[in-house]
């Protein structure tokens, strides 16, 4: 297992390396300097000044060189600093980050408990009335705009019917709640958060999960299974459910950069300080420093996903688990 | 003495239904008697019906398959009426399967000795720790060398010879008194192929088994089986002591069968 | 299957539906979708006007019809740049093999770790919102599925007689690629592309949500729904109706495209 594990850690090094690439290419695609938009959003900065920002950035030396020197701070965890509010950019990020993940991991929990009984339930019954319905269920799913569904969830659960707030992970005067009192208003600020984080992802792993499904129900061992005399459950829940979510692992590590992606609208709308809403704010005010390091941090974390799915998979696989004789 | 045979198939029709067609018929009126203690072969060309027929007898069928009309009769009991429950207390404990490929007929994620186990505690009443005894017992029986560790090790680790041993392993740990075996050696190398058919022999003599036996190739047949019955297109057209269809074969299609057999020449 | 023939060819009617409503647009419509008229500003449905009006009194059903013709533009032009590049980055990976299917491949692997969306909203930051950038954006982060799909086809196609028969007919490389292997293999990039039309209708109607996609006051779907933002609860027919739009154009489209998957690769269950 550890030997897997470095064996990927090293084969990533390369699309690390690439990352880095395209992250620097993006963000010099413009024609001009990017401290020219900044100056211009500023115009009252005079040509020292601006020459000062420049190579203070280092933007006064070639391309390549800057490339350099971007990725030795990069080695550093030195993301730079914003331009916005001259802080580093690894600590604004850093301030965001927990929030971020801890919607998407909770929008995860989501998806797996509702999306793999749906996909089971589908699949076992195949054709009925309940497959029919789940499945024009997610079609609708698939088309639904996330931003859409977002508005419409705050129309109606926070202005109609007043239930849930519609703003922020914590209440005003939240520094005087109890304990209890604190886990439900943070409970009550992340519901919406979630579900419509997790809404896209509904749709897809059901489907998966009732393919994956149909596919294993068809397999012999599942015949010597019922052979043996295997109540039908067993059969099901037992022999077949196990196999049918191994492949679900490696969908749900795919769909880790779809849900860091989704995180922009939402916690936009939703006035969430993550790290999709620093992102929104930074490409508004042109911040490219934090565009950069946001852009590479996604990326990563989208590797690491990949990674950790893997390594799961690897441990739950016992053809990959336990090697061949 | 002519007993009653242990099995007994009479006029059996089976269709594969297709959406908006007629069924499909499979197998067409076969009557087959399968009498305690013996071998019988059943042979035909894939799409001949035989598998089908093999499926039956638990009402093992997939789902497009329906069985039309006929008797099957297993130790006095009519098969095709049986209640859900009863019938799945037979599967396992008193007739049992060996299939064609054992890389895909066992569980890949579960240990053989767990698959074992399964089929012996749900049959048995017992504790998991007789359960593993018996287990590593039926290993043994069936010539599995190192029978506790193989207990532990997973399908994909063993060869295909091995894996046709747990299974048949499997299906004989709660000594059933039939076991049919559909295509048991088509997957393996041909010298595994013998060990695994004298294998089905000596578990016959040593455990009373019956085996149904069913394949395309008429040499194992000769092999093993007391009697021959053979299948083509859904009709049983041949049936008898091997010996006797061997020297004197009725049909002709058994004849075209026959003849099929490369034969050694004589230097 | 027979399920899916209907529900494919339900898609089917929506896309023409909204397609003719774009190529259409002026004649379907009396309103200038950008008359603003103050005085009768929120207006609820009403015969004047079916989809009621905005904040500045402008006809809501004519801006959407409009807005058809802009999404729809985008949704095209996008994935025709992701299918053109596609094709020519899959195809050269999958016929020349060897490093040129390294370098490909690698880039494509890297060009997936980025989210999507995070990608396309950094290169707006650098090159500016509006709708050719967008498309444009839209486009060359879109091309890796198509590229995979496509090499995937040809890997499997250019060991195949009538290749060998064209290269003994002296065919070029080129001529071999174009004329022999992509037609042949273009099935599943069909349904990519179909369902990729959906995708850029989505992704466009966010961004210009966003204010970083269309700009008003040309209007889309997606910079409809910014100003829904503001008359939650108040209007709530600019809020419901560009969405239930996409909603069921995205649905058509997504539709199609199965139907297309299933014409092209036969349901594998009996």
């Amino acid at each position: 297992m550890v030997g897997y594990i470095s064996r990927r850690l090293i084969g990533m090094l390369p699309v690390l390396f690439g990352i880095t690439v395209v992250t620097f290419f993006v963000i010099h695609l413009s024609p001009g300097k990017p401290t020219r938009l900044q100056a211009e959003m500023s115009p009252r900065i005079s040509l020292e000044a601006r020459e000062r920002l420049d190579r203070l950035y280092g933007l006064d030396k070639p391309v390549h060189e800057q490339y350099w020197q971007w990725v030795k701070r990069l080695a550093r965890f030195d993301l730079g600093r914003s331009f916005v509010d001259e802080r580093p950019v690894s600590t604004k990020i850093l301030e965001r980050l927990p929030i971020t993940i801890a919607i998407n991991v909770l929008s995860l929990a989501l998806i797996f408990s509702i999306a793999v009984p749906i996909g089971v339930a589908s699949a076992v019954r195949e054709g009925s009335l309940l497959d029919r319905v789940s499945t024009v269920v997610v079609f609708i799913g698939f088309a639904v705009p996330t931003f859409w569904l977002a508005l419409l969830l705050m129309s109606f659960f926070g202005v109609h019917l007043g239930w849930l707030p519609i703003s922020g992970i914590k209440s005003i005067d939240f520094e005087e709640y109890n304990i209890i009192e604190k886990c439900i208003d943070m409970a009550g600020h992340l519901i919406l958060p979630v579900f419509v984080s997790a809404f896209a992802g509904l749709a897809g792993i059901s489907r998966y999960m009732r393919t994956s499904m149909l596919d294993v129900l068809n397999r012999d061992f599942i015949r010597t299974a019922r052979a043996k005399g295997l109540p039908e459950n067993k059969v099901i829940y037992k022999h077949a459910l196990k196999n049918a979510l191994l492949p679900i692992v490696t969908i749900v590590g795919l769909s880790v950069p779809g849900l860091i992606g989704g995180s922009v609208i939402f916690e936009s709308i939703y006035a969430i300080p993550g790290m999709g809403k620093l992102f929104y704010d930074s490409v508004m005010a042109r911040d490219y420093p934090v565009i950069m390091g946001i852009l590479f941090i996604g990326a990563v974390l989208t590797l690491v996903g990949n990674l950790l799915a893997d390594v799961i998979y690897a441990c739950v696989d016992p053809r990959i688990r336990v090697s061949g004789r | 003495m002519r007993k009653e045979p242990l099995l007994e198939i009479k006029d059996l029709h089976i269709g594969f239904s297709q959406a908006a067609k007629e069924s499909v018929p499979a197998v067409r009126g076969a009557n087959l008697k399968l009498y305690e203690g013996e071998i019988l072969g059943l042979v035909g060309e894939s799409g001949s019906g035989k598998s089908v027929t093999a499926l039956s007898v638990t009402r093992l069928l997939p789902g497009s398959a329906k069985v039309i009309s006929g008797e099957i009769t297993f130790d006095g009991a009519d098969m095709l009426d049986l209640p859900e429950e009863d019938l799945r207390k037979v599967r396992g404990s008193r007739i049992s399967y060996v299939f064609q490929d054992p890389a895909s007929s066992l569980n890949p994620v579960f240990t053989v000795g767990e698959q074992i186990i399964e089929t012996i505690t749900l049959h048995g009443g017992i504790s998991r720790g007789e359960a593993f005894d018996l287990a590593v017992g039926s290993l043994s029986d069936v010539g599995m060398p190192a029978p506790s560790e193989i207990m532990f090790s997973y399908p994909h680790q063993l060869s295909g010879g091995m894996r046709q041993r747990a299974m048949i392993a499997m299906a004989i740990s709660c000594r059933p008194r039939l076991l049919i075996a559909d295509e048991p050696t088509t997957a393996l190398d041909v010298t595994v192929q013998a060990q695994i058919l004298d294998l089905l022999s000596r578990l016959k003599e040593r455990l009373g088994l019956t085996v149904l036996l069913i394949t395309h190739d008429l040499s194992i047949v000769s092999r093993v089986a007391q009697k021959t019955a053979v299948m083509q297109q859904g009709r049983i057209v041949e049936y008898g002591d091997t010996e006797l269809i061997y020297k004197r074969p009725s049909h002709p299609y058994t004849k075209g069968l026959i003849s099929c057999i490369p034969k050694m020449r004589n230097p | 299957m027979k399920k899916f023939n209907k529900l494919a060819v339900f898609g089917f009617v929506v896309v023409a539906v909204m397609a003719s409503a774009a190529v259409f647009a002026p004649f379907i419509t009396g309103c200038d979708p950008g008359a603003i008229d103050l005085g009768n500003s929120l207006m609820p449905p009403s015969i004047q006007h079916i989809m009621g009006t905005d904040s500045l009194g402008r006809d809501l059903f004519s801006r959407m019809v409009y807005g058809a013709r802009i999404s729809l533009s985008v949704g095209f032009v996008a994935v025709g740049i992701s299918v053109v590049a596609g094709i020519i980055l899959g195809s050269l990976a999958g016929y020349y093999g060897g490093w040129v299917d390294s370098v490909i491949s690698r880039f494509i692997d890297i060009m997936l770790c980025f989210p999507t969306f995070f990608l396309i909203l950094a290169t707006i930051a650098v090159l500016g919102p509006g709708i050719w950038n967008i498309m444009v954006i839209i486009g060359l982060t879109g091309w890796m599925g198509a590229a995979r799909l496509i090499r995937a086809e040809i890997l499997s196609l250019k060991e195949r007689e009538f290749v060998e028969a064209a290269r003994a007919v002296g065919a070029s490389d080129l001529r071999i690629i174009a004329c022999h292997l992509i037609p042949n293999g273009i099935g599943p990039v069909l349904v990519s592309a179909t369902l990729g039309v959906a995708g850029a209708i989505l992704t466009e109607s966010a961004l210009s949500f966003l204010g970083l996609g269309v700009q008003p006051p040309v209007p889309s779907w997606g910079n409809i729904l910014t100003e829904a933002k503001s008359t939650l609860g108040i209007a709530w027919w600019i809020t419901v109706f560009p969405g239930l739009a996409i909603l069921i154009t995205v649905l058509g489209y997504n539709l199609l495209g199965e139907g297309l998957r299933e014409h092209f690769n036969p349901h594998r269950r009996q």
